[in-house]
């Protein structure tokens, strides 16, 4: 699931409730924030889990729509990534070199009578990116609760 | 009334594509409006094989429309552009985030603030973008932009552009679009 609060502690925050949302530390309202080099977004990991996940499943590429419900399904979320969340971070992605990116064929598209969609996978680097952004998620630490009910 | 609730969601989100992309490379414009259409086509069709309500659909489709309003600024304002389009957006994302602020102080003044700001909105962006789109309708649907339709029912930036029919995308036989760029057609970047 994707705690906002991470970002929060990410960008040295003080604020690190779960759940709270500081807009200043948000890059799209604050212009003066910066992230720091060589880490990756809560939206970019689960991005990229859902893209490997997929692989594994069979699906060599995915697609805008289809990532954004298998974040939700792997998440457990009700709802889809907003457009803009999305198509910002995948752009954000491609040019990072975390993923790549074509244009589905037209007649494929105009043999299923749909719009064209344009085609992504995660590249060597962005699953070496996942793979470091994973190992160095800090675990969740237990509640009080539990761990007296350990005792 | 509900999937008329629908259309204009889907509307009103392509109206908003259209006019966050207005000024921009077309390379770059068209890729954002296909992909965008590409996902409110997929969404309608998930949602109907899964026998959602067209208002369910609608509401989904509104708020990730909403949602993403911030960060489609910021990605517009990191395309550059022209200087009445960046202050807009910048005093749109600083808008938002007094909304954010407000609805975290006093949660009724801040639904008020932003019912209002949707509202002003959703005539701004009614006014500016201009005509109806039908996607059905190759003339207002910028999927189906040809190019070859009079100057003056073109977008405003494109007329200031410059753009003509050579710069509109070539379709194929098949009656599909095709960009001019390479990276559009098939090979992966």
């Amino acid at each position: 699931m994707i705690k906002l609060a991470t970002a929060v502690e990410e960008a040295g925050g003080e604020d690190t409730r779960a759940g709270v949302v500081d807009g200043r530390k948000i890059s799209s309202y604050n212009r003066s924030m910066r992230r720091r080099p060589d880490t990756l977004l809560p939206i970019e990991v689960s991005i990229l889990a859902a893209g490997v996940d997929l692989r594994r499943d069979g699906a060599t590429t995915f697609y805008g729509f289809s990532i954004a419900k298998e974040i939700r399904e792997r998440e457990g979320a009700r709802r889809l990534t907003a457009h803009g969340t999305l198509y910002k971070a995948l752009d954000r992605m491609k040019r990072a070199g975390l993923l790549a990116s074509c244009w589905e064929d037209p007649l494929v598209a105009a043999r299923e009578r749909r719009p064209r969609r344009r085609l992504y996978e995660v590249t060597s680097a962005g699953e070496q990116a996942l793979a470091k952004a994973q190992a160095e998620r800090p675990r969740p630490t237990p509640r009080p609760a539990e761990g007296l009910a350990g005792l | 009334m509900s999937a008329l609730l629908l259309t204009h969601s889907i509307r009103l989100t392509r109206r908003w594509v259209r006019l966050y992309t207005a000024g921009l490379p077309t390379e770059v414009r068209e890729a954002r409006r296909a992909e965008l259409e590409s996902d409110l086509w997929e969404q309608e069709q998930e949602a109907g094989a899964a026998g959602c309500r067209p208002t369910t659909t609608a509401l989904h489709v509104q708020r990730r429309f909403m949602l993403g309003i911030p960060a489609d600024l910021s990605w517009r304002q990191q395309q550059g552009g022209s200087k009445i389009i960046r202050k807009a957006g910048r005093g749109a994302i600083e808008g938002a985030r007094l909304t954010a602020a407000a609805i975290r102080r006093n949660w009724a003044l801040g639904t008020v603030i932003l019912a209002l700001a949707g509202a002003f909105s959703a005539v701004g962006l009614v006014s500016q973008a201009g005509g109806a789109v039908d996607p059905t309708n190759p003339k207002t649907c910028f999927l189906h932009r040809t190019g070859d339709e009079p100057a003056s029912k073109r977008p405003a930036t494109d007329r200031k552009r410059g753009a003509s029919v050579s710069r509109a995308p070539k379709r194929t036989q098949s009656g599909e679009r095709q960009t001019r760029s390479s990276n559009l057609r098939g090979g992966v970047q």
